[in-house]
């Protein structure tokens, strides 16, 4: 990685300087101020990929640096009052609205924000005596506002799962007891049949642990930009459309890969049944159907509930057609 | 988009969200990995890296989602405010606000109001139009009673059908009787129609003699009433017009009624009043333009009146139409010749008949050289 830096080093100082003149309000900073946090970005997210590099990759990867919002954050490193000023004045409504969006409570809110303040301005002091900034992670990658809401996400999440009892989530369960979790809870008695047989309990109590095996066998059997796709539409309630702009393809193109990606897990989920739990294809189809119908009612009526909710709020603020 | 969901899977996958726990990593993304992934900012190669760890780690995706949602919703907002109010107001088509909800629903309630109003005014013209009919024919009654308030008021009410009847059939007066007499002041033409008591019983075809010298006596002159609208300026009189006025001076009346000199005179006055009234001439004017205006007089009038109890003052006579003949204040029980209009025999009647005829139109009764035409 030091040999790229060293073999490109005029590619990257003539970037630098580009970077510079192209900022509004460079801070006063000097090329060999910005250096380093350049390198750290190319070695963070070009080299480590791609050692080998070349003079155009190098020179568009620092172009596309966010160069006002670098030299902002360097200069509030650097202790700049009036970059301080300026930073706090232009990001505060973003790390608050932020932070009102993620918390439910205006008190926990204005906490969390003010948390972040902290955390950017510095809470610790490195060996050399310096206050150890959360803004020294900043590349210029993405935008300054972009990643004071993702500081304000992770410090949110961080901060709940420290204080909730998901901490199990950590833990690679994989998918475990999907249908044996949903046997056990009240509301859920209509996904796993019961009966009052101790054998044929354990027989279906068996059957969801192979199922949940096998869905997150067929999971994993993925590409990881299906496995996120999947996920993100699954399990983080992402719409296609949102997840299609951070992945870089359009919305139709999100809906036909999660077509895909079902067909695909069916095939994978059927296939590992068989093959390694030897269920009968009669079995699968038959626990597959009937496992699915029995979540899918609940689904409907929670969507017709959501449904008419929605409309309801929006004649309410007066928003219908 | 219409794609077809694996609907058995999808609901599989959607309930087993909570169950998502494969994400154990060592080492997290930090806050600009993640926030330059959701900006889609990073390398083609680091991209694929950090799309490993976001499928198999839920907190850094829990932090990946949460980011993108702010970022969405902060652009718009910026979007938004970048907008100027009357930028916005021209991005939304005027259909579309049209619809927006309270224009919308001011629309519905103004249809509703709209219908309402249009349905109460058909009701009530319904209503009005009934009420309409029933003052007339209370207004009918009462014309036709006040003369004679010993009719029962059935036959008040039949007046009402057959003074409409009357009005319509002009031409055939079998069932009307003509009924002059001591009560008839004539002073309102519209009176004159009270005279004209109607029975569907009546078989009288024709006026009774009696009655109609009766009225010609009493009341030859005042029945006449002078045109209540100015009649416009005598137009330019064709020939039979001209020939009329010729002979109309030499009315003779006198030979047959011994009261037709009187009323002839009287009627004389009354033209000449009438000529005042419609061109506001003079004395001088001759005897032929009194005639032409005489004679102007009745064809406006014909034009306004059905002709059940008028009178009418043409070449120096006057007519009373009964049951829609009119009839020659002079006839009396002379015997009727009955000529058809465009026979021979009645081309070869005297020309002043039948421009009195003509000009009153329908079936006119009418004392002329002695003899008693009736023209039909």
């Amino acid at each position: 990685m030091t040999a790229g830096f060293e073999k490109h080093k005029i590619i990257i100082e003539e970037s630098i300087g580009r970077l510079l003149s192209r900022a509004e309000n460079a801070r006063a900073l000097g090329a060999g101020e910005i250096r380093p946090r350049v390198e750290k970005a190319l070695g963070k997210y070009l080299f480590k990929d791609n050692e080998n590099a070349n003079a155009a990759e190098i020179r568009a990867f620092i172009d596309e640096l966010r160069a006002d919002d670098l030299c902002l954050v360097l200069a509030c490193e650097r202790g700049d009052e009036t970059a301080w000023n300026d930073l706090v004045a232009t990001q505060d409504k973003t790390v608050k609205a932020a932070a009102w969006k993620i918390s439910p409570k205006a008190e926990d809110a204005d906490d969390l924000a003010s948390s972040i303040w902290a955390e950017l301005y510095g809470l610790k002091h490195d060996k050399d005596g310096n206050l150890k900034s959360k803004l020294s992670y900043y590349s210029g990658r993405g935008s300054l506002g972009g990643w004071l809401r993702a500081i304000v996400a992770q410090l949110a999440i961080d901060q709940f799962r420290k204080t909730s009892k998901f901490v199990q989530v950590e833990e690679a369960r994989e998918f475990e007891n999907l249908a044996n979790e949903s046997s056990e809870k009240t509301e859920n008695l209509a996904v796993v049949a019961h009966t009052d047989n101790p054998e044929d309990i354990f027989g279906e109590k068996q059957m969801a642990r192979d199922v949940s095996k096998a869905l997150g066998a067929a999971i994993q059997e993925l590409g990881d930009e299906d496995r996120l796709l999947l996920k993100l539409y699954y399990f983080d309630d992402l719409k296609l459309k949102e997840i299609g702009q951070m992945l870089g393809f359009h919305e139709a193109t999100a809906s036909r890969k999660v077509v895909r990606i079902q067909t695909e897990i069916r095939k994978s989920v059927e296939k590992i049944l068989q093959n390694q739990h030897h269920w009968s294809e009669e079995e699968v189809k038959r626990y597959l159907s009937e496992t699915a119908s029995k979540l899918g009612i609940s689904l409907e009526k929670l969507v017709a509930v959501l449904i008419i909710f929605a409309l309801v709020q929006e004649v309410l603020h007066g928003n219908v057609l | 988009m219409d794609f077809e969901f694996d609907k058995e899977i999808d609901a599989i996958l959607r309930k087993a969200r909570g169950d998502d726990a494969a994400a154990l990593s060592s080492a997290h993304l930090d806050a600009d990995d993640i926030a330059a992934f959701a900006e889609n900012a990073l390398p083609a190669a680091a991209r694929g890296r950090y799309t490993a760890h976001f499928a198999d780690c839920a907190r850094c995706r829990k932090i990946l989602s949460n980011a993108f949602v702010f970022n969405a919703e902060a652009d718009a907002e910026t979007a938004s405010s970048a907008v100027s109010a009357p930028t916005t107001e021209a991005g939304v088509p005027w259909y579309r606000r049209l619809f927006a909800f309270p224009q919308a629903a001011y629309a519905m309630g103004a249809m509703v109001l709209l219908f309402s109003g249009f349905f109460g005014y058909l009701i009530l013209q319904n209503l009005s139009g009934a009420s309409n009919e029933v003052s007339y024919s209370a207004n009918s009654a009462t014309n036709t009673a006040a003369p004679a308030p010993e009719r029962p008021p059935a036959a008040m009410s039949n007046s009402n059908a057959s003074t409409s009847a009357n009005t319509t059939t002009t031409n055939t007066p079998a069932n009307t009787t003509f009924q002059g007499g001591s009560t008839n002041s004539a002073a309102n033409p519209a009176t004159n129609s009270a005279r004209l008591s109607t029975s569907n019983t009546a078989t009288a075809a024709t006026p009774s003699a009696d009655t109609l010298s009766q009225a010609e006596s009493n009341a030859p002159v005042a029945e006449v009433q002078p045109m209540a609208t100015p009649a416009p300026k005598p137009q330019v009189l064709d020939d039979a017009d001209k020939n009329m006025a010729k002979v109309a001076p030499a009315t003779p009346l006198s030979k047959d009624n011994p009261n037709a000199a009187g009323a002839t005179r009287q009627r004389n006055e009354r033209d000449k009043e009438e000529s005042y009234s419609v061109d506001g001439s003079s004395d001088s004017k001759t005897s032929d333009e009194k005639a032409k205006t005489a004679r102007a007089v009745p064809t406006q009038k014909k034009k306004r009146d059905s002709g059940a109890g008028e009178q009418r003052s043409v070449g120096g006579k006057t007519f009373n139409n009964v049951g829609g003949i009119w009839f020659d204040s002079a006839v009396g029980k002379q015997k009727q010749k009955t000529v058809r209009r465009g026979t021979s025999e009645y081309q070869k009647l005297d020309a002043g008949l039948r421009s009195i005829a003509d000009s009153l139109g329908g079936t006119v009764v009418i004392l002329w050289g002695g003899k008693a035409y009736r023209i039909q």
